[in-house]
């Protein structure tokens, strides 16, 4: 059973190189995590501060909080790029996500090229992508494009050739980043199929978006954070309430 | 469809997925393709060949296959320990997007100049034929010499790599290093000329050199010392102490420094 657990999680940025001087500090600011800063100025910035979820399957969580509150972070520590530096983590099950949509993409290399590496990345075999090739293709509607280097591609091919290569895989956990602006009508149904079809079969979802009507469609439990830390969990939507009346 | 590699595979394949890509986009669009680095190694030992053979009055011919070898495994050590000093600064984007050890960052680049320097011996054959060397049973010790130089190196690009991703300094410092050890390591000079044993110790002291002579000696059609092949092995387990050391403390947190 696929599952994420989440326990005293905190995770820092250091930024070593950088020295803010003491009549430079605001000290109170309205976005992003807090601050510190060392005896010589060296800011770390606390994005995340003892976060405890423990999330089962069936759950589809739906992130809400304002900019800087620590949503993209979350999403990339449970997808294992940033390593707790306090606390524990413990997932179970196949991690998909969708936080940024074109990792690695590499304008010199074709679409097909850049297929096969972002498949490599994600953990498939050279042979499940063979098979997976033709359908990619097909969906992302690149046809002969896909043999021509990603320099050529107009930033909506771009967006097809990223979205069909992301979503090759079924994840059993799926994390969701806001990023979806397609600009291309026709695809963005497509898109929206393809999208709710990987949703229904995960076991979990966790979605961060600023939209209250695509949360209550999508979600059944809601987490707010701020300045890095949970402010709500909570199965009702007296949340939502809360948070966009707030 | 769920994803069938194991961690460990999957590291390895993608770093040959993206050094072979990168050795496809190196040569993508010259019209001269893999004659290109031919064309920059044959005109290397073109110059150097003639000059370092008459300061230091050695038979030309001799003097090419030593040279030519030389060049060759001192571009992979050279180019493989530069690149990975930037190795995960170049991947930041990567590695802040996708959860994948990093060091399959540093190993694309021993793939990528492995590649290179498959590519570059294969010039060999031509080297025998003008230099009337003719390869022998110790020829076939390659192999084990090219294997030894390889794991070295990686196990070097992964310590590199990590420091390389912490100090942005280093890369300047790393290719200042191979620079000065170019010419403290037997690659256009021969080591007959040195005299005096303490010479000979700190030679000998050099890791480079041994993995130098299990490379070259095969390739001249002679048998490396046991020494050679216990030091290069030394070098290898020690680098790979360290280097296995290196990736458990630091490659989670890579991605806080790139």
């Amino acid at each position: 059973m696929s599952s994420i657990e989440i326990s005293n999680l905190s995770v820092e940025f250091t930024l070593y190189a950088h020295v803010v001087r003491r009549h430079r500090r605001q000290g109170v600011s309205n976005t992003g995590g807090k601050i510190e800063y060392s005896r010589r100025g060296v800011p770390t910035v606390k994005a995340l501060q003892n976060i405890n979820l423990s999330i089962r399957a069936g759950d589809r969580v739906g992130l809400l909080g304002g900019n800087g509150s620590g949503k993209t972070t979350l999403l990339r520590t449970i997808a294992g790029i940033y390593a707790p530096l306090s606390g524990s983590l413990t997932t179970s099950g196949y991690i998909g996500s969708l936080i940024d949509i074109d990792p690695g993409i590499d304008d010199n290399s074709t679409g097909r090229d850049n297929y096969f590496v972002r498949g490599a990345m994600l953990g498939f075999s050279r042979s499940q992508l063979n098979r997976a090739f033709d359908e990619v293709v097909d969906f992302s509607g690149l046809s002969d494009y896909i043999e021509l280097p990603v320099s050529t591609y107009s930033s909506g091919m771009r967006f097809r050739l990223a979205f069909a290569v992301a979503t090759i895989g079924q994840p059993d956990i799926l994390l969701l980043d806001e990023w979806l602006s397609v600009s291309d009508k026709e695809f963005k149904i497509q898109v929206e199929h393809r999208l709710n079809d990987i949703i229904e079969q995960s076991d979990i979802l966790i979605h961060a978006n600023h939209s209250r009507e695509i949360l209550e469609k999508a979600c059944n439990r809601y987490v707010v954070l701020d300045e890095g830390t949970v402010i709500a969990d909570s199965r009702s939507t007296d949340v939502l309430d809360e948070y966009f009346t707030h | 469809m769920k994803p069938e590699l194991s961690d460990s595979a999957r590291v390895l394949n993608v770093a040959v997925v993206l050094g072979l890509r990168d050795v496809k986009n190196t040569y993508n669009r010259s019209k001269l393709g893999f004659f290109r680095l031919f064309l920059q190694t044959t005109l290397s030992i073109v110059i150097i060949v003639p000059i370092f053979a008459t300061i230091q009055e050695r038979d030309l011919r001799e003097f090419l296959g030593y040279v030519a070898s030389g060049l060759m495994i001192w571009s992979f050590i050279s180019d493989s320990t530069i690149d990975a000093s930037s190795a995960y600064i170049r991947n930041t984007r990567s590695i802040r997007q996708v959860a994948i050890p990093r060091i399959t960052f540093a190993l694309q680049g021993i793939i990528r100049n492995a590649v290179m320097l498959a590519i570059s011996l294969s010039l060999f054959p031509l080297i025998w034929i003008i230099s009337g060397t003719v390869p022998n049973w110790n020829t076939l010790l390659l192999p084990f010499g090219l294997l030894l130089t390889v794991l070295c190196i990686a196990n070097l690009a992964i310590i590199v790599a990590t420091i390389g991703a912490r100090s942005r300094d280093f890369t300047t410092i790393v290719a200042a290093v191979m620079r000065v050890l170019f010419f403290l390591s037997p690659i256009i000079w021969v080591t007959e000329r040195i005299r005096g044993d303490i010479a000979h110790f700190i030679l000998g002291l050099n890791p480079f050199y041994h993995l130098l002579q299990i490379v070259r000696l095969p390739l001249l059609g002679e048998a490396p010392t046991n020494i050679n092949w216990l030091l290069a092995v030394v070098a290898v387990l020690i680098s790979g102490a360290i280097a296995y050391r290196v990736f458990k403390k630091f490659d989670h947190k890579i991605a806080y420094w790139v």
